[in-house]
Protein backbone atom coordinates (compact mmCIF):
# COMPACT_ATOMS: atom_id res chain seq x y z
CA UNK A 1 0.00 0.00 0.00
CA UNK A 2 1.52 3.35 -0.99
CA UNK A 3 -0.10 6.87 0.08
CA UNK A 4 1.24 9.98 -0.95
CA UNK A 5 0.17 13.00 0.14
CA UNK A 6 0.48 16.77 -0.71
CA UNK A 7 -0.68 19.35 1.47
CA UNK A 8 -0.48 22.83 -0.20
CA UNK A 9 -2.09 26.61 0.70
CA UNK A 10 -2.23 27.31 4.61
CA UNK A 11 -1.27 31.30 5.36
CA UNK A 12 2.60 30.46 3.88
CA UNK A 13 1.08 28.51 0.93
CA UNK A 14 4.13 26.71 0.91
CA UNK A 15 3.65 23.38 -0.64
CA UNK A 16 4.63 19.68 1.15
CA UNK A 17 4.95 16.57 -0.10
CA UNK A 18 5.13 13.06 1.74
CA UNK A 19 5.06 9.64 0.77
CA UNK A 20 4.88 6.62 1.98
CA UNK A 21 4.92 2.66 0.99
CA UNK A 22 3.55 0.10 2.83
CA UNK A 23 6.53 -2.36 1.78
CA UNK A 24 9.30 -0.62 2.68
CA UNK A 25 7.61 -0.80 6.21
CA UNK A 26 8.44 -3.31 8.95
CA UNK A 27 5.41 -5.30 10.20
CA UNK A 28 3.55 -3.28 13.00
CA UNK A 29 3.93 -0.28 11.20
CA UNK A 30 2.36 -1.74 7.77
CA UNK A 31 -0.26 -2.97 9.78
CA UNK A 32 -1.02 0.07 11.36
CA UNK A 33 -0.76 2.47 7.83
CA UNK A 34 -3.09 -0.15 6.69
CA UNK A 35 -5.83 0.29 9.75
CA UNK A 36 -5.61 3.79 9.45
CA UNK A 37 -6.11 4.40 6.19
CA UNK A 38 -9.48 1.34 6.43
CA UNK A 39 -10.62 3.28 9.04
CA UNK A 40 -10.50 6.94 6.96
CA UNK A 41 -12.15 5.34 4.12
CA UNK A 42 -14.53 4.02 5.79
CA UNK A 43 -16.10 7.30 6.91
CA UNK A 44 -18.27 9.45 4.64
CA UNK A 45 -15.46 11.65 2.62
CA UNK A 46 -16.73 15.51 2.89
CA UNK A 47 -16.56 17.41 -0.58
CA UNK A 48 -14.12 19.98 -0.96
CA UNK A 49 -14.98 22.83 0.84
CA UNK A 50 -12.20 25.71 0.21
CA UNK A 51 -11.85 27.81 2.71
CA UNK A 52 -9.09 30.85 3.53
CA UNK A 53 -6.07 29.74 4.44
CA UNK A 54 -7.02 26.13 5.08
CA UNK A 55 -4.77 23.31 4.46
CA UNK A 56 -5.52 21.47 1.09
CA UNK A 57 -4.44 17.65 1.25
CA UNK A 58 -4.24 15.77 -1.94
CA UNK A 59 -4.50 12.17 -0.98
CA UNK A 60 -3.44 9.35 -3.01
CA UNK A 61 -3.91 5.65 -1.75
CA UNK A 62 -2.71 3.12 -4.64
CA UNK A 63 -3.54 5.53 -7.42
CA UNK A 64 -7.02 6.41 -6.33
CA UNK A 65 -6.58 10.55 -5.58
CA UNK A 66 -9.27 12.42 -3.01
CA UNK A 67 -9.18 16.15 -1.79
CA UNK A 68 -9.84 17.15 1.34
CA UNK A 69 -9.79 20.72 3.36
CA UNK A 70 -8.31 21.35 6.62
CA UNK A 71 -11.77 22.80 7.95
CA UNK A 72 -13.66 20.03 7.40
CA UNK A 73 -11.18 16.87 8.15
CA UNK A 74 -13.02 13.78 9.75
CA UNK A 75 -10.96 12.62 13.09
CA UNK A 76 -10.41 9.61 10.63
CA UNK A 77 -8.49 11.32 7.99
CA UNK A 78 -6.56 13.75 10.55
CA UNK A 79 -4.95 10.47 12.00
CA UNK A 80 -3.97 9.10 8.79
CA UNK A 81 -2.59 12.09 7.59
CA UNK A 82 -0.96 13.21 10.73
CA UNK A 83 0.80 9.41 10.65
CA UNK A 84 1.51 9.63 6.92
CA UNK A 85 2.90 13.15 7.34
CA UNK A 86 5.06 12.36 10.49
CA UNK A 87 6.27 9.06 9.18
CA UNK A 88 7.79 10.26 5.80
CA UNK A 89 9.19 13.32 7.02
CA UNK B 1 -37.68 35.38 28.18
CA UNK B 2 -34.48 33.86 25.77
CA UNK B 3 -32.25 31.89 27.87
CA UNK B 4 -28.81 30.06 26.84
CA UNK B 5 -30.97 26.86 25.83
CA UNK B 6 -32.50 28.46 22.80
CA UNK B 7 -29.18 28.91 20.78
CA UNK B 8 -29.41 24.41 21.23
CA UNK B 9 -31.43 24.82 18.24
CA UNK B 10 -30.72 24.36 15.03
CA UNK B 11 -33.27 26.70 13.63
CA UNK B 12 -34.34 29.95 14.92
CA UNK B 13 -37.39 32.18 13.89
CA UNK B 14 -35.42 35.83 12.92
CA UNK B 15 -37.08 37.42 16.12
CA UNK B 16 -35.66 35.79 18.53
CA UNK B 17 -32.54 36.32 17.52
CA UNK B 18 -33.09 39.92 17.16
CA UNK B 19 -34.55 39.03 21.06
CA UNK B 20 -31.69 37.94 22.09
CA UNK B 21 -29.34 40.33 20.30
CA UNK B 22 -31.20 43.07 22.37
CA UNK B 23 -31.55 41.15 25.30
CA UNK B 24 -29.30 38.61 25.92
CA UNK B 25 -25.76 38.76 27.53
CA UNK B 26 -22.75 38.30 25.74
CA UNK B 27 -22.11 34.69 26.21
CA UNK B 28 -25.78 34.25 24.69
CA UNK B 29 -24.98 36.65 21.97
CA UNK B 30 -22.25 34.82 21.38
CA UNK B 31 -24.33 31.27 21.51
CA UNK B 32 -26.54 32.64 18.89
CA UNK B 33 -24.22 33.75 16.17
CA UNK B 34 -22.63 30.70 16.53
CA UNK B 35 -25.58 28.73 15.93
CA UNK B 36 -27.16 30.69 13.49
CA UNK B 37 -23.75 31.21 11.24
CA UNK B 38 -23.02 27.46 11.55
CA UNK B 39 -26.37 26.38 10.22
CA UNK B 40 -26.30 29.11 7.70
CA UNK B 41 -22.84 28.08 6.72
CA UNK B 42 -24.20 24.18 6.44
CA UNK B 43 -26.84 24.77 4.15
CA UNK B 44 -24.83 27.48 2.12
CA UNK B 45 -26.86 30.90 2.67
CA UNK B 46 -24.58 33.43 2.58
CA UNK B 47 -27.51 35.70 3.02
CA UNK B 48 -28.40 34.02 5.93
CA UNK B 49 -24.92 35.30 7.59
CA UNK B 50 -25.54 38.71 7.03
CA UNK B 51 -29.29 38.63 8.69
CA UNK B 52 -27.39 37.10 11.74
CA UNK B 53 -24.73 39.89 11.67
CA UNK B 54 -27.37 42.57 11.12
CA UNK B 55 -29.64 40.89 14.24
CA UNK B 56 -26.68 40.94 16.47
CA UNK B 57 -25.25 43.97 15.51
CA UNK B 58 -23.42 46.32 17.94
CA UNK B 59 -23.43 49.97 19.14
CA UNK B 60 -20.89 51.57 16.45
CA UNK B 61 -17.62 52.12 17.87
CA UNK B 62 -17.10 49.24 20.33
CA UNK B 63 -13.69 46.87 19.80
CA UNK B 64 -14.54 43.70 21.91
CA UNK B 65 -11.49 41.33 21.21
CA UNK B 66 -11.73 37.46 22.91
CA UNK B 67 -8.41 35.40 23.51
CA UNK B 68 -9.03 31.63 24.00
CA UNK B 69 -6.54 29.00 24.53
CA UNK B 70 -6.88 25.96 22.61
CA UNK B 71 -4.61 24.52 25.05
CA UNK B 72 -3.18 22.28 21.77
CA UNK B 73 -6.62 20.96 21.08
CA UNK B 74 -8.42 20.85 18.13
CA UNK B 75 -11.11 21.96 20.13
CA UNK B 76 -12.63 25.41 19.21
CA UNK B 77 -12.86 28.12 21.23
CA UNK B 78 -10.92 26.69 24.30
CA UNK B 79 -10.67 28.18 27.21
CA UNK B 80 -11.26 31.80 27.77
CA UNK B 81 -7.66 33.74 28.79
CA UNK B 82 -8.54 37.28 27.66
CA UNK B 83 -11.14 39.45 27.04
CA UNK B 84 -11.46 43.57 26.49
CA UNK B 85 -9.67 45.60 28.64
CA UNK B 86 -8.43 42.37 30.73
CA UNK B 87 -4.37 42.90 31.61
CA UNK B 88 -1.61 41.44 29.47
CA UNK B 89 -1.11 37.61 30.36
CA UNK B 90 2.57 36.32 30.36
CA UNK B 91 1.96 33.82 27.58
CA UNK B 92 3.18 35.57 24.11
CA UNK B 93 0.38 34.08 21.55
CA UNK B 94 -2.47 35.55 23.78
CA UNK B 95 -0.84 38.79 24.10
CA UNK B 96 -0.15 39.15 20.68
CA UNK B 97 -3.61 38.01 19.35
CA UNK B 98 -4.95 40.69 21.99
CA UNK B 99 -2.72 43.14 20.22
CA UNK B 100 -2.38 41.97 16.69
CA UNK B 101 -6.64 42.53 16.05
CA UNK B 102 -7.24 45.46 18.30
CA UNK B 103 -4.31 47.15 15.78
CA UNK B 104 -6.47 45.74 12.55
CA UNK B 105 -9.85 46.63 14.88
CA UNK B 106 -8.51 49.89 15.00
CA UNK B 107 -7.07 50.76 11.48
CA UNK B 108 -10.08 49.73 9.31
CA UNK B 109 -12.11 51.61 12.33
CA UNK B 110 -10.17 55.02 11.77
CA UNK B 111 -8.66 54.48 8.18
CA UNK B 112 -12.25 53.44 6.46
CA UNK B 113 -14.77 53.90 9.13
CA UNK B 114 -15.26 50.36 9.31
CA UNK B 115 -16.67 48.91 12.76
CA UNK B 116 -15.17 45.42 12.74
CA UNK B 117 -15.08 42.24 10.32
CA UNK B 118 -18.68 42.62 9.09
CA UNK B 119 -19.13 46.55 9.58
CA UNK B 120 -21.46 45.91 12.66
CA UNK B 121 -19.39 45.15 15.40
CA UNK B 122 -18.72 42.06 15.42
CA UNK B 123 -16.69 40.42 18.16
CA UNK B 124 -13.51 39.26 17.39
CA UNK B 125 -12.33 36.08 18.42
CA UNK B 126 -9.11 34.27 18.69
CA UNK B 127 -8.14 31.08 19.87
CA UNK B 128 -4.14 30.65 19.92
CA UNK B 129 -2.20 27.21 20.63
CA UNK B 130 -4.66 25.54 18.59
CA UNK B 131 -3.30 21.44 17.48
CA UNK B 132 -0.12 20.38 17.80
CA UNK B 133 2.39 21.99 16.07
CA UNK B 134 0.52 23.40 13.80
CA UNK B 135 2.14 25.57 10.89
CA UNK B 136 -1.12 27.59 10.09
CA UNK B 137 -3.63 30.55 11.02
CA UNK B 138 -7.00 30.78 10.02
CA UNK B 139 -9.98 32.73 9.60
CA UNK B 140 -12.56 30.08 9.98
CA UNK B 141 -15.42 31.63 8.96
CA UNK B 142 -16.58 32.72 12.46
CA UNK B 143 -13.11 32.83 14.31
CA UNK B 144 -9.46 33.58 14.42
CA UNK B 145 -7.18 30.54 14.92
CA UNK B 146 -3.40 30.23 15.53
CA UNK B 147 -1.12 27.54 15.52
CA UNK B 148 2.32 27.66 17.42
CA UNK B 149 4.52 26.34 14.36
CA UNK B 150 6.62 23.81 14.51
CA UNK B 151 9.47 25.29 15.48
CA UNK B 152 11.66 23.49 12.99
CA UNK B 153 10.26 25.89 9.86
CA UNK B 154 8.21 27.92 11.39
CA UNK B 155 7.64 30.29 14.33
CA UNK B 156 4.30 30.96 16.16
CA UNK B 157 1.90 32.20 13.92
CA UNK B 158 0.71 35.63 16.05
CA UNK B 159 4.35 36.63 15.84
CA UNK B 160 3.71 38.94 12.91
CA UNK B 161 0.76 41.88 13.14
CA UNK B 162 0.17 41.55 8.86
CA UNK B 163 0.00 38.09 9.40
CA UNK B 164 -3.38 38.88 12.05
CA UNK B 165 -4.09 41.72 9.43
CA UNK B 166 -4.28 39.30 6.50
CA UNK B 167 -6.68 36.53 8.28
CA UNK B 168 -9.00 39.31 9.68
CA UNK B 169 -8.96 40.69 6.04
CA UNK B 170 -10.34 37.12 5.19
CA UNK B 171 -13.57 38.12 7.19
CA UNK B 172 -13.51 41.27 5.79
CA UNK B 173 -13.82 39.87 2.62
CA UNK B 174 -16.16 37.10 3.67
CA UNK B 175 -18.69 39.96 4.40
CA UNK B 176 -18.29 41.77 1.61
CA UNK B 177 -16.90 40.65 -2.00
CA UNK B 178 -17.19 37.26 -0.34
CA UNK B 179 -14.49 35.98 -3.35
CA UNK B 180 -14.96 32.47 -3.86
CA UNK B 181 -11.92 30.90 -2.57
CA UNK B 182 -10.38 28.99 -6.07
CA UNK B 183 -8.37 30.17 -8.80
CA UNK B 184 -8.40 33.81 -9.88
CA UNK B 185 -11.04 35.02 -7.32
CA UNK B 186 -9.64 33.29 -4.75
CA UNK B 187 -6.15 34.89 -5.57
CA UNK B 188 -7.88 38.19 -5.46
CA UNK B 189 -9.06 36.89 -1.73
CA UNK B 190 -5.54 36.25 -0.80
CA UNK B 191 -4.29 39.09 -2.25
CA UNK B 192 -6.70 41.80 -0.53
CA UNK B 193 -5.82 39.96 2.65
CA UNK B 194 -2.24 40.46 1.75
CA UNK B 195 -2.57 44.03 1.48
CA UNK B 196 -4.30 45.07 4.55
CA UNK B 197 -2.32 42.88 6.52
CA UNK B 198 0.80 45.14 5.09
CA UNK B 199 -1.52 48.14 5.32
CA UNK B 200 -2.38 47.53 9.05
CA UNK B 201 1.23 46.49 9.94
CA UNK B 202 2.56 50.45 7.65
CA UNK B 203 -0.02 52.20 9.62
CA UNK B 204 1.34 50.75 13.48
CA UNK B 205 4.40 51.22 12.45
CA UNK B 206 3.83 54.61 10.68
CA UNK B 207 5.69 53.74 7.63
CA UNK B 208 5.28 55.14 4.30
CA UNK B 209 5.17 53.26 0.80
CA UNK B 210 8.92 54.24 0.24
CA UNK B 211 9.76 52.90 3.79
CA UNK B 212 7.96 49.82 3.94
CA UNK B 213 9.68 46.75 3.19
CA UNK B 214 6.80 45.68 1.30
CA UNK B 215 7.04 41.92 2.97
CA UNK B 216 4.53 39.52 4.28
CA UNK B 217 5.07 37.47 7.20
CA UNK B 218 8.65 38.77 8.51
CA UNK B 219 9.52 36.92 11.58
CA UNK B 220 7.56 33.74 10.75
CA UNK B 221 10.14 31.62 9.21
CA UNK B 222 12.77 30.64 12.17
CA UNK B 223 16.46 30.71 11.62
CA UNK B 224 16.85 27.54 9.65
CA UNK B 225 14.99 28.86 6.25
CA UNK B 226 16.41 30.83 4.21
CA UNK B 227 14.22 33.57 3.32
CA UNK B 228 13.39 36.85 4.38
CA UNK B 229 9.46 36.50 4.86
CA UNK B 230 7.02 34.43 3.38
CA UNK B 231 5.77 36.84 -0.20
CA UNK B 232 7.06 39.94 -1.68
CA UNK B 233 4.73 42.59 -3.22
CA UNK B 234 7.74 44.33 -4.35
CA UNK B 235 9.50 41.51 -5.87
CA UNK B 236 6.91 38.27 -6.30
CA UNK B 237 8.51 35.29 -6.54
CA UNK B 238 12.02 36.09 -3.65
CA UNK B 239 10.62 36.01 -0.82
CA UNK B 240 12.56 32.65 -0.43
CA UNK B 241 14.95 29.99 -1.54
CA UNK B 242 15.44 27.09 1.06
CA UNK B 243 16.55 23.50 0.38
CA UNK B 244 13.50 22.69 2.65
CA UNK B 245 11.18 25.09 1.88
CA UNK B 246 12.03 25.39 -1.81
CA UNK B 247 11.62 28.77 -3.38
CA UNK B 248 8.98 30.66 -3.50
CA UNK B 249 6.95 30.26 -6.79
CA UNK B 250 4.99 33.69 -7.45
CA UNK B 251 4.33 35.10 -10.75
CA UNK B 252 4.82 39.27 -10.74
CA UNK B 253 3.28 39.29 -14.33
CA UNK B 254 0.62 37.21 -16.59
CA UNK B 255 3.04 35.66 -18.63
CA UNK B 256 4.27 33.59 -15.63
CA UNK B 257 0.62 32.95 -14.41
CA UNK B 258 0.42 29.66 -12.74
CA UNK B 259 -1.64 27.01 -13.83
CA UNK B 260 -2.12 24.22 -11.25
CA UNK B 261 -4.73 22.46 -8.91
CA UNK B 262 -3.04 22.21 -5.62
CA UNK B 263 -3.77 25.65 -3.62
CA UNK B 264 -7.18 25.77 -4.92
CA UNK B 265 -6.08 27.04 -8.32
CA UNK B 266 -2.26 28.22 -6.53
CA UNK B 267 -4.54 31.27 -4.85
CA UNK B 268 -1.24 31.78 -2.87
CA UNK B 269 0.52 31.70 -6.10
CA UNK B 270 -0.88 34.21 -8.65
CA UNK B 271 -2.06 36.37 -6.08
CA UNK B 272 1.88 37.81 -6.39
CA UNK B 273 0.57 39.38 -9.62
CA UNK B 274 -2.08 41.56 -8.26
CA UNK B 275 0.13 42.47 -5.31
CA UNK B 276 2.49 43.61 -6.98
CA UNK B 277 -0.03 45.93 -8.81
CA UNK B 278 -0.92 47.59 -5.25
CA UNK B 279 3.19 48.11 -4.43
CA UNK B 280 3.15 49.99 -7.93
CA UNK B 281 0.21 51.99 -7.37
CA UNK B 282 1.54 52.55 -3.75
CA UNK B 283 4.79 53.46 -4.46
CA UNK B 284 4.10 55.45 -7.62
CA UNK B 285 1.67 57.83 -5.49
CA UNK B 286 4.18 58.30 -2.56
CA UNK B 287 3.61 59.17 1.18
CA UNK B 288 0.78 56.67 3.37
CA UNK B 289 -0.04 53.65 1.34
CA UNK B 290 -3.38 53.09 3.22
CA UNK B 291 -4.51 56.23 2.48
CA UNK B 292 -4.88 57.21 -1.47
CA UNK B 293 -4.21 53.35 -2.98
CA UNK B 294 -5.45 51.55 0.31
CA UNK B 295 -9.00 53.77 0.01
CA UNK B 296 -9.16 52.35 -4.00
CA UNK B 297 -8.15 48.72 -2.89
CA UNK B 298 -10.85 49.05 -0.11
CA UNK B 299 -13.73 50.53 -2.24
CA UNK B 300 -12.91 48.00 -4.88
CA UNK B 301 -13.73 45.23 -2.16
CA UNK B 302 -16.22 46.39 -0.69
CA UNK B 303 -18.15 47.90 -2.77
CA UNK B 304 -17.65 46.72 -6.78
CA UNK B 305 -16.72 42.99 -6.95
CA UNK B 306 -18.68 39.82 -6.42
CA UNK B 307 -17.90 36.51 -5.83
CA UNK B 308 -16.49 35.01 -9.20
CA UNK B 309 -14.53 38.41 -10.28
CA UNK B 310 -11.50 37.62 -11.66
CA UNK B 311 -8.41 39.96 -12.27
CA UNK B 312 -9.84 41.77 -15.30
CA UNK B 313 -12.44 42.58 -13.28
CA UNK B 314 -10.25 43.80 -10.46
CA UNK B 315 -8.20 45.80 -12.59
CA UNK B 316 -11.15 47.60 -14.00
CA UNK B 317 -12.79 48.35 -10.66
CA UNK B 318 -9.56 49.63 -9.25
CA UNK B 319 -9.75 51.67 -11.99
CA UNK B 320 -13.31 52.66 -11.75
CA UNK B 321 -12.68 53.04 -7.83
CA UNK B 322 -10.03 55.53 -8.63
CA UNK B 323 -11.94 57.67 -10.79
CA UNK B 324 -14.90 57.97 -8.90
CA UNK B 325 -13.01 58.89 -5.70
CA UNK B 326 -10.20 61.31 -7.35
CA UNK B 327 -11.54 61.44 -10.38
CA UNK B 328 -11.19 60.64 -14.17
CA UNK B 329 -8.15 61.07 -15.11
CA UNK B 330 -6.53 61.67 -11.66
CA UNK B 331 -3.00 60.87 -11.09
CA UNK B 332 -4.13 58.01 -8.69
CA UNK B 333 -6.43 56.79 -11.63
CA UNK B 334 -3.07 56.70 -13.63
CA UNK B 335 -1.19 54.93 -11.74
CA UNK B 336 -3.77 52.33 -11.34
CA UNK B 337 -3.56 51.99 -14.90
CA UNK B 338 -0.22 52.07 -15.25
CA UNK B 339 0.71 49.37 -12.53
CA UNK B 340 -2.06 47.25 -14.12
CA UNK B 341 -0.68 47.47 -17.63
CA UNK B 342 2.83 46.62 -15.98
CA UNK B 343 1.37 43.00 -14.97
CA UNK B 344 0.32 42.52 -18.68
CA UNK B 345 -3.82 43.40 -18.06
CA UNK B 346 -4.92 46.22 -19.98
CA UNK B 347 -8.04 48.73 -18.30
CA UNK B 348 -11.32 47.01 -20.32
CA UNK B 349 -12.32 50.88 -20.53
CA UNK B 350 -10.19 53.51 -19.98
CA UNK B 351 -10.91 57.52 -20.50
CA UNK B 352 -9.38 58.96 -23.29
CA UNK B 353 -10.85 62.00 -23.63
CA UNK B 354 -11.68 64.11 -20.43
CA UNK B 355 -10.18 65.53 -17.62
CA UNK B 356 -7.05 68.03 -16.90
CA UNK B 357 -4.49 65.02 -16.00
CA UNK B 358 -4.99 63.12 -19.11
CA UNK B 359 -2.45 61.35 -20.46
CA UNK B 360 -2.43 61.06 -24.04
CA UNK B 361 -0.97 57.95 -25.87
CA UNK B 362 1.92 59.13 -27.93
CA UNK B 363 3.43 57.92 -31.11
CA UNK B 364 5.89 54.77 -30.45
CA UNK B 365 7.84 55.74 -33.07
CA UNK B 366 10.68 58.42 -32.28
CA UNK B 367 11.82 60.67 -35.35
CA UNK B 368 14.67 63.22 -33.91
CA UNK B 369 13.10 66.12 -36.89
CA UNK B 370 10.27 68.14 -36.21
CA UNK B 371 7.15 66.51 -34.70
CA UNK B 372 4.98 69.12 -37.50
CA UNK B 373 6.36 65.74 -39.59
CA UNK B 374 4.45 63.38 -37.90
CA UNK B 375 1.03 62.26 -39.01
CA UNK B 376 -1.81 63.60 -37.08
CA UNK B 377 -2.91 61.39 -34.17
CA UNK B 378 -5.98 59.78 -34.95
CA UNK B 379 -8.44 61.00 -32.63
CA UNK B 380 -7.44 64.81 -33.87
CA UNK B 381 -9.93 64.84 -36.68
CA UNK B 382 -12.81 63.31 -34.70
CA UNK B 383 -11.76 66.15 -31.78
CA UNK B 384 -11.93 68.95 -34.89
CA UNK B 385 -15.39 67.33 -35.96
CA UNK B 386 -16.62 67.92 -32.53
CA UNK B 387 -15.57 71.68 -32.55
CA UNK B 388 -17.39 72.24 -35.16
CA UNK B 389 -20.43 71.11 -34.00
Amino acid sequence: MRVSIERSGGFAGIAVRREVDGASLDELEAATLERLVHDAVSVPQPLPRPMPDAFQYDVNIDGHARTLIETDLPPEWERLIEWVMRRAE
Amino acid sequence: MPDSRICRCSIIPPHIFRNIAEHGDDQQRAQARHMLEESAEVRGERRALSLVSDALALPAGEKRRTIYDAQHTRVLPGKLVRGEGAKPTKDAAVDEAYDGSGATYDFYKSIYKRNSIDGRGLRIDSSVHYGVNFSNAQWNGRQMLYGDGDGKLFNRFTAALDIIGHELTHGVTQYTAALEYRDQSGALNEHFSDVFGILVKQHKLKLTAAKSDWLIGVGLFTKQVHGAAVRSMKAPGTAYDDKVVGKDPQPAHMKNFAKITADNGGVHVNSGIPNHVFYRVATMLGGKAWEVAGQIWYDTLTRRLTRDSNFQACADATYAAAGERYGAGSAPQHAVFDAWKAVGIDISAPIVASGPRLKVAKPTFTMPTAAAEVPMMPEAPARTRAARK
